[in-house]
């Protein structure tokens, strides 16, 4: 097999939100990679860093969040040290991004169709007329018949789905080598959030581009992404080829995450559970971040735990997969 | 015996500002009929804007419907006096899927908890605090003497959710109603609170209407299904009859969007 070429490489990447009783070390060192054409799931329960860590990838971070070390490099350049002038650059051309509230971040008092005609003009050097038309093209294309009725309407005329849509037609019309999809369903009905991963799937499998999706819901990356990563207290705990993960995950807290969101009563009528609460992130603990809560914990986990390697294109921060291979 | 019954009940609502263009009616619930029996529990299952909250909300008189009637405790809910109304509403007990919302940001756990006996009972100062303790305890906000003084804003989405299940038992309802009071939860925290709720029901023998988008939490936790599509009911039936012969187009459209089939729907 001839392994495609990265495009997203991160490294050791930390960020952190200052604050009163110490910073919150909301990423704590991850490292990720995203190969060209590649879809790639980031799971994790809120708090876990995955919001986070996607937006500083995609240079969105929000003061007072900031990132204190390692790398992102896409493409040519490391977008970690990129001035903002540079950075919105690749972000208007070579990256996308869509959100899970999208109200938030469309512009309330303009047309939708005006909205995405201006990225066309601003990053892909469009005249008016023709944004206008390729407008109309886009929103088609996104399920928004027709396309110049549409583009006529505001934000606040649409339903969440629909909003959407247009959100993704923003992010697809510039072209991007990567789109970054963060909790892009989590706001909608269950049949709507399938139409959505739809589109998306077929948005990025026309562009060629990578995914990187963001999300709590496993189903939704094991459905969509063919590798995926599980943060945990700022960690990566685990990662690897979605299939192997999720139907036989090597760290405890991936199998207990797993377990939980099958939402299958035990035997005794029980609904699976992970006891106590994930660390301070002001306090991190130096091991496992997992430990406290961990049924199968022993000494070496108080220190800390290296992502091993389960087998090729598998790894799990785990002292038990040790030896194991 | 029946608990809740709906007979043909309809609800409009006027939608958009009175001087507005967009002006106009929607009809939220269409000529809908359901009955609920002592000890059972029933899904309700639709997407927003089906209806669900608006049954919800008619059923304990906090809505009055346009048309049809609604016999809870074999009393026409919908012909009561606000006043009359007040003993029922201690009868059935409110989960909502927002703990922050629902509970008062400037109430101490205590007060919050404290006032279902106030308004509902005649047990005293001493002993109301007693009950809260109990509560506290009841639904795992243990030392319940440190939570007591507490604010919503000083506990996590799971312990609220907590508080809001102690308030809704608080009076030993018939009837339970939680609309979707998971779905705002980490999945390794709505398991916990799905087991207490399973626990508390079993203890006080109330009915619940569980409101889910989530299929697979009704087939865990219910006897029998209601699927609602814009306001009407397209479908009504035993858990099991549901999954294995839908008889709705909607009912199957939600049945493929579950996540053990979402990539089979996802990649024909």
């Amino acid at each position: 097999m001839i392994a495609a070429p990265q495009l997203l490489t991160v490294r050791g990447l930390r960020v952190e939100y200052p604050g009163e009783g110490g910073a919150v070390r909301a990423v704590r060192g991850i490292d990720l990679d995203v190969a060209a054409g590649e879809r790639v799931g980031l799971v994790g329960e809120s708090g876990s860093g995955k919001s986070t860590a996607a937006f500083a990838i995609a240079g969105l971070l929000r003061p007072p969040g900031q990132i204190t070390a390692g790398s992102i490099k896409f493409e040519n350049s490391d977008l970690a040290r990129l001035k903002e002038d540079d950075l919105n650059r690749v972000r208007g051309s070579r990256l996308g991004m869509v959100y899970q509230d999208p109200f938030t971040f469309l512009n309330p008092v303009m047309r939708v169709g005006d909205q995405i005609a201006e990225v066309l003009m601003a990053h892909r050097g469009m005249g008016r007329r023709e944004a206008r038309a390729r407008v109309e093209h886009t929103l088609e294309q996104m399920g928004l018949v027709p396309g110049h009725l549409m583009a006529r309407k505001y934000p606040h005329q649409l339903s969440g789905g629909q909003r959407q849509r247009v959100i993704i037609a923003m992010a697809t019309a510039i072209g991007p080598r990567l789109l970054i999809a963060d909790e892009p369903t989590t706001a909608l009905d269950t049949t709507v959030q399938m139409q959505i991963l739809r589109l998306l799937l077929e948005a990025v499998a026309e562009l060629g581009s990578s995914l990187l999706l963001i999300s709590h819901d496993l189903a939704i990356v094991r459905a969509t992404c063919q590798r995926v990563y599980v943060m945990y207290a700022g960690r990566i705990v685990e990662s690897g080829d979605c299939e192997l993960v999720f139907s036989s995950p090597r760290h405890p807290y991936t199998r207990a995450l797993v377990d939980a969101s099958r939402r299958v009563p035990d035997s005794r009528g029980q609904f699976p559970t992970i006891a106590g609460a994930p660390p301070d992130l002001r306090h991190p603990p130096s091991g496992c971040p997992f430990a406290a809560r961990c049924p199968r914990r022993f000494d070496r986990c108080g220190r800390e735990a290296p992502l091993l390697q389960a087998e090729a294109n598998w790894r799990a921060a785990c002292w038990l997969v040790e030896g194991r291979g | 015996m029946i608990v809740l019954a709906f007979e043909s009940v309809s609800k409009e609502f006027q939608v958009g500002s009175p001087l507005g263009r967009d002006r106009g009616r929607i009809l939220a619930l269409d000529r809908v009929s359901f009955e609920l029996s002592t000890g059972e529990t029933v899904g309700l299952v639709g997407e927003s804007g089906a209806g669900k909250s608006t049954v919800a909300r008619i059923a304990s008189g906090l809505l009055r419907p346009n048309s049809g009637s609604v016999v809870a405790f074999g009393k026409r809910v919908d012909r009561l006096s606000d006043r009359r109304l007040r003993p029922m509403r201690a009868r059935i007990g409110f989960i909502f899927q927002d703990p922050y919302a629902s509970l008062n940001p400037r109430r101490r756990l205590g007060e919050t908890l404290g006032l279902p006996f106030q308004l509902h009972s005649r047990l005293s100062r001493s002993e109301r605090r007693e009950e809260v303790l109990r509560l506290l305890d009841r639904v795992g906000l243990s030392p319940a003497g440190r939570f007591v003084d507490k604010f919503p804003h000083q506990l996590s989405g799971g312990q609220r959710q907590r508080v809001a299940i102690a308030r809704a038992i608080a009076l030993r309802p018939a009837l339970l109603i939680a609309d979707e009071p998971v779905s705002s939860l980490d999945v390794s925290v709505a398991g916990q609170i799905l087991n207490l709720l399973r626990d508390v029901q079993a203890e006080i023998g109330s009915s619940v209407l569980f409101i889910s988008h989530d299929l697979s939490l009704v087939q865990a936790l219910c006897d029998r299904v209601i699927v609602m599509y814009e306001g009407r009911i397209v479908e009504e039936g035993s858990v099991d009859d549901l999954f294995q012969r839908p008889r709705s187009l909607y009912t199957r459209q939600l049945l493929d969007s579950r996540p053990e089939k979402l990539a089979e729907s996802l990649w024909p």
